[in-house]
């Protein structure tokens, strides 16, 4: 609730007024954000792409699988579904901001700050996805080495980075949510 | 309830009431986000030293007067 609803009231202290906006509804931050919305968007991509190709797995020979263009628009998908989510998601926390009270600019400016505690997040959650990259591409390399189809290699990569991008986004999200 | 995933505790919140700061101020003065204060309140983060120190001089008190250790056991 706003200060300027606590004064009007007359029901609190001067001093509860300036506790009060503790209490107000606190937006994720920039980060956060963005990770939700790049795991949602990861997430709804890869499993209609790997739905597609398991459908085709079932029904073609490996080697006549069309994959290449449903492996480009996944990726153009999952890339544009990630800005235009953290866009919407943005200008929610703004208007959210503006009606607990923040004029419009300021609630703007503080949907869209990065501090310390961001950055520390941002390099744990890295170090995890690094390992889990770092182990697609040794099974891509393997695979290549072992002269299997291109459609393994191309979609072994396509499954690491996808769990890379999802073991980075979850760990962020419990960081922020439970802490460390 | 989670266990908070810190030993280092704090009495921010009441430091803060002693001398009517709110969390978007006392965010503001040390530059980081008003959740990253909530996060060190609520004990979900330790602040680096640098962000302790400058809590404590915000707030008017010694270090140890803000955060203390609290071992296992």
């Amino acid at each position: 609730m706003s200060e300027i609803l606590y004064i009007e009231s007359g029901a609190m202290t001067d001093r509860e007024i300036h506790l009060s906006t503790d209490d107000d509804h606190v937006p994720m931050t920039t980060n956060e954000r963005a990770a939700w919305a790049y795991l949602t968007s990861v997430v709804l991509t890869t499993a209609g792409y790997l739905a597609l190709m398991i459908g085709r797995l079932l029904h073609e020979p490996v080697a006549e699988i069309s994959w290449v263009w449903p492996l480009v628009w996944t990726l153009v998908a999952s890339v544009t579904g990630t800005i235009a989510l953290t866009i919407v998601l943005t200008v929610a926390a703004i208007i959210a901001g503006a009606r607990g009270g923040a004029g419009l600019r300021d609630a703007a400016a503080v949907a869209d700050v990065t501090d310390v505690r961001d950055k520390e997040i941002d390099r744990r959650s890295g170090r995890g996805a690094a390992v889990v990259f770092g182990t697609g591409a040794g099974i891509g390399l393997i695979l290549t080495m072992i002269d299997a189809d291109r459609f393994w290699i191309g979609n072994a990569l396509f499954v690491a980075c996808a769990l890379g991008a999802v073991w980075e986004t979850t760990t962020k999200i419990r960081l922020y949510r439970r802490g460390f | 309830m989670t266990p908070k995933p810190t030993r280092v505790v704090n009495n921010i919140r009441a430091l803060r009431s002693d001398v009517e700061m709110t969390q978007a101020e006392l965010a503001r003065r040390i530059g980081v986000t008003r959740q990253t204060v909530i996060a060190i309140e609520q004990g979900r983060y330790s602040p680096s030293l640098e962000v302790a120190f400058q809590i404590a001089h915000i707030l008017g008190r010694r270090l140890d007067e803000v955060f203390q250790y609290r071992p296992e056991g």
